[in-house]
């Protein structure tokens, strides 16, 4: 056992391949440039959030404002007892 | 540590590197795909080096995940072509990645081809074990380090890799 084992330390020891480090600086440049940072990633999720937040609360509030204003009318229309229908002519 | 150093890193450590994937994998191509990976891993990590450990150990480490990392997805890869061939009903055997090391004499291949066959059988800490004490010859202190695992553990795991591999360099004459 002791043999088999010793023929481990035969194994003599290799010179890396040429061009390896420039393989490297290669596929380092690469993933460089095609991940994006967390930053910029960060930085469009919020302009995203921001403009979905925008959104809603400028919905909201232009719902409330016609509401408000529908109501007004019709306190209007009711007070002088003034016809709903846009009908002109009766039968 | 800065990634201004890598160059310098890189000169000190990567015939270290390489040829601990070449022993791990026993294939030239693959031993020099996987030290790719290792040195931009290490790129990519040396900013987070705290020093706790020494750099070597820290850069073994790194290559030793990457060579069982690498060898976790060419099993899974031949299981899934495996798979396939039998639902297919063809009667195709995974590819193995062939015997490949510059590092071994001519007059010793054969006898080394069967040992490493036997070694890639173990299990992968008592594979690293051997790796790490017999061909790297490294101190048992320094195995204990790069494997994160006292000095006696690595005492234990050693005795009992050549057990193993004495079990089955044994069962292989008899056949």
């Amino acid at each position: 056992m002791k043999n088999t084992l010793e023929t481990l330390e035969k194994i003599q020891r290799v010179k890396t391949p040429p061009f390896l480090f420039t393989r490297i600086e290669a596929r380092i440049k690469a993933i460089n440039e095609e991940v994006f940072s967390f930053k910029t990633i960060a930085g469009f999720a919020f302009t995203v959030l921001l403009l979905l937040f925008l959104n809603i609360t400028t919905l909201k509030v232009t719902n409330n404002t016609t509401q408000a204003k529908t109501s007004e009318i019709e306190l209007v229309i009711q007070s002088f007892e003034l016809n709903k229908n846009n009908q002109l002519y009766y039968d | 540590m800065s990634k201004n150093n890598f160059k310098s890193i890189y000169d000190e450590y990567s015939q270290l590197v390489y040829n601990v994937c070449l022993n791990y994998l026993q294939n030239t191509e693959d031993a020099e795909d996987v030290t790719q990976e290792v040195f931009v891993k290490i790129h990519r990590k040396l900013d987070t080096f705290n020093q706790q450990s020494s750099l070597k150990t820290w850069v073994y480490r790194i290559a030793i995940n990457a060579c069982l990392d690498y060898l976790k997805a060419q099993k899974n890869k031949k299981s899934v072509f495996f798979s396939i061939s039998i639902m297919n009903n063809i009667n195709v055997l995974p590819v193995i990645s062939d015997f490949n090391h510059p590092g071994v004499l001519l007059e010793n291949k054969e006898a080394l081809k069967t040992l490493f066959e036997k070694i890639n059988t173990l299990p992968v800490n008592q594979k690293t074990a051997i790796i790490l004490k017999s061909i790297e010859k490294l101190s048992q202190k320094e195995i204990a380090e790069t494997m994160n695992l006292s000095t006696k553990a690595v005492e234990s795991l050693l005795s009992r890799a050549r057990k193993n591999l004495k079990e089955k360099l044994n069962s292989t004459k008899e056949k």
